[in-house]
């Protein structure tokens, strides 16, 4: 917090150098991404907590009851995710770039390409307990093949049905509920203080045939009965902020389970892929209002949006250069031909500005450059929504990317 | 005809409103436990693309339903804080403090509360603006725990006889006729239209005309039942059933209006809305002064009992100085 208190405030564009951006970039890509994507909307915050360099009303960004399927332990990530896989190498090639204090990174420290070629796998460790650290590099791309092989090949069959499936997963799943159970009870403190547990609701109100009942899935009917539309499922509350050091958009989650209660810490980093619980994604304390919430930490956001950019504007250039308008690229997380499979942004993000005639207006925010951006490439508009690309990749199992399920 | 089963509405107070909460009961109810008026949200409820099922069962299916909660902020005690989100609606209901948390668990008060508000609901049926769905909420706050015990209900009449559908059941709707009710339902709003949550429509395609639904009398006056339809925001994303606020729609409609037989569309987010035909096998039985009301949320196991939320992870200053490495 101190560094953030003594750092300048970032007053030219270096949206293009650098991948970070300045307040007033912050609000315009803010503005583009709730006006396209109005789940998305400006929150005031705590008023005494305001931060002056940016607009009163809007301070942060927030979009809620974003639904999280399933646990990150248990996603069945597959080889045909082409998107994923391409996102996560390109991940490693930021790492070369120079992070924001100059220096080259050491390998060590490196963004993870996990959830490639594997297969769903149960949770081994018990899942309130963080992992073990050796377990942590095990999952490293150097010693992926070993990883793969430690790991029970079920992928060879994706269509598992329900019953097997609920015999490694389900069964960690379960035990997690149990715990949860007992925890919750746990919790209750000072029985003395609350007299008459039992029979709180006794006498509130009679029977009521017209109510549906409400059924809490198991683990295992969760698995099975994907896809027909029953699921009470986890919800977050997902939270876009400036992040004055770092000059760039920093994510947060506020996450619900199922029956609307807050979830612990312990159960967020639950929907957290192991190589970023606790390294990349930490609990800090949310400046707008002091409660601390889950966040994915900024130091290496700059050096990767930036490549995400330098990639579009490649991706851009060439495709203006075959020219005709024609020739879209398949959406993302559309399966296109083989030959063409593009990664998904530049073909969304040039839907996005054939849809938008208000870009335009924000030419004057893009500093010198201005002019040039403007010809070919990445406005930085898009900036946010890049953002959410990259974020989903970090938070798989959490649907924040809406800006691929939207309309366009 | 199958009875008509309604989804329950599920509450969602955000960790915000807690913190409103602690300083609203420090700074200015102190130990005043009166009742008092807040605001909520109502969301629709919505489906969600889920990738992980649309691609192993190759494209298609793959939806999954996520209910609208009934949500609560920072905003509730009418200061500054969060915006509703987009797409909600704005729901007034009773909120009251307890000072102990006997008090809390007692029974009786809590049914006198729940009470009170029906009372007040089968009053507003009378006004030009019925105020057909209110909601309760009664709370503890151990503030020095972070701790808060709290209890929604959502106060619905019980309709006897009961309302059956149509055995097609609920069916999807054009997204053409939901573009019109839906502008329709603005449009009512813009021009100061009271009791947000629901209204009615008739006319045929593309010419439909919308009205509050305290004028429901005059305005199916003369028009055919199957031509007599009333729109709500339906927080429900259950294929079959639509949401908790539409009993007391229907219950208003029959018990003031004598309305028995009606289409229902519920305007659910993105391509998830419905609609279906009701009726009522006969008029209602006239009740004594107050019908049978319900409506206490139930906790997860399907019992009728408060809940806590327990922010003291998030807000205990020990604690955080335990996580501070």
């Amino acid at each position: 917090a101190v560094r953030d208190y003594l750092s300048p405030v970032l007053r030219e564009s270096k949206f293009k150098e650098h991948g970070r951006i300045t307040p007033e970039e912050f609000v315009a890509a803010g503005d583009f991404l709730t006006f396209k994507f109005p789940v998305w909307q400006w929150e005031k915050g705590d008023s005494s907590r305001a931060r002056d360099f940016l607009p009163a009303d809007k301070q942060y960004l927030i979009t809620r009851n974003v639904p999280c399927l399933r646990r990150a332990t248990a996603v069945n990530y597959t080889d045909a995710d082409e998107d994923a896989e391409k996102l996560m190498s390109f991940l490693d090639e930021a790492e070369e770039a120079a992070g924001p204090d100059g220096k080259k990174r050491g390998k060590d420290e490196e963004w993870v390409t996990t959830h490639i070629g594997r297969g769903e796998q149960d949770c081994s460790y018990e899942n309130d307990i963080p992992p073990p650290l050796n377990m942590l590099h095990d999952i490293t791309p150097t010693s992926a093949d070993q990883t793969i092989t430690e790991i029970p090949d079920i992928s060879d069959s994706p269509t598992l049905g329900p019953s097997s499936a609920g015999a490694t997963g389900g069964i960690a799943n379960l035990s997690l509920s149990d715990k949860q159970e007992v925890a919750g009870e746990e919790e209750i403190p000072d029985m003395d203080d609350i007299p008459d547990m039992d029979d709180e609701g006794a006498g509130l109100e009679e029977e009521d045939d017209a109510a549906v009942k409400i059924v809490h899935p198991s683990a295992d009917e969760v698995k099975s009965t994907v896809g027909q539309n029953l699921l009470q499922v986890r919800t977050y509350d997902c939270i876009i902020s400036y992040d004055k050091h770092y000059q760039t958009p920093r994510f947060w989650l506020f996450g619900y389970d199922e029956n609307k209660n807050p979830l612990t810490p312990a159960q967020v980093f639950q929907d957290v892929p192991a190589d970023h619980a606790f390294k990349t994604m930490t609990m800090e304390p949310f400046p707008h209002s002091g409660q601390q919430l889950a966040s994915v930490h900024p130091c290496k956001h700059a050096s990767v949006m930036k490549k995400f950019i330098d990639r579009m504007d490649a991706q851009a250039e060439v495709a203006s250069g075959v020219g005709a308008g024609g020739s879209t690229a398949p959406g993302a997380g559309a399966p296109g031909g083989s030959g063409k499979r593009k990664w998904g942004i530049g073909g969304m993000v040039r839907k996005v500005t054939g849809g938008s005639g208000g870009s335009k207006d924000k030419k004057e925010e893009k500093g010198e450059d201005g002019d040039e951006a403007e010809e070919k490439g990445v406005q930085v508009d898009f900036y946010l929504v890049i953002f959410l690309k990259f974020i989903a990749s970090i938070v798989p199992t959490i649907e924040v990317d809406s800006t691929t399920a939207t309309a366009m | 005809m199958p009875p008509l089963q309604f989804q329950p509405l599920s509450s969602q107070p955000t960790p915000s409103f807690w913190s409103a909460l602690t300083s609203h009961k420090l700074d200015k109810l102190k130990l005043d436990d009166a009742q008092q008026t807040i605001t909520a949200w109502l969301e629709e409820g919505r489906e969600v693309v889920d990738r992980e099922a649309a691609s192993s069962s190759g494209g298609g299916g793959g939806t999954v339903g996520v209910d609208g909660v009934l949500g609560i902020g920072a905003n509730a005690f009418g200061e500054e804080g969060e915006r509703p989100p987009t797409g909600s609606i704005p729901l007034a209901g009773v909120f009251k403090n307890f000072n102990t948390i006997e008090e809390f668990r007692a029974t009786d008060t809590k049914k006198d509360l729940f009470n009170s508000v029906v009372d007040s609901i089968i009053a507003s049926f009378s006004s030009d603006a019925p105020v057909l769905n209110p909601f309760l909420l009664v709370t503890f706050a151990d503030l020095k725990k972070y701790v808060y015990h709290y209890w929604f209900a959502f106060p619905a009449l019980v309709s006897k006889p009961a309302w059956e559908i149509s055995n097609a059941g609920l069916q999807t709707v054009d997204d053409e006729d939901v573009q019109e009710i839906r502008r329709l339902g603005e449009q009512l709003l813009e021009n100061g239209a009271a009791g947000s949550e629901g209204f009615l429509v008739k006319g045929p395609k593309g010419q439909r005309v919308a009205a509050p639904l305290s004028h429901a009398t005059d305005f199916f006056a003369g028009i055919p039942d199957d031509e007599r339809t009333v729109a709500f925001h339906d927080p429900s994303s259950r294929p079959d059933n639509p949401g908790w606020p539409l009993r007391n729609i229907l219950y208003y409609l029959s018990h003031r209006h004598a309305l028995t037989s009606l289409n229902v569309v519920c305007l659910r987010s993105g391509a998830a809305s419905r609609s279906g035909r009701l009726s009522l096998p006969s008029q209602l039985e006239s009740v004594g002064d107050r019908p049978q009301a319900v409506g206490w949320e139930r906790n997860k196991a399907g019992k009728l009992a408060s809940r806590v939320a327990d922010l003291g992870p998030m807000m205990d200053p020990t604690k955080l100085a335990d996580q501070a490495v």
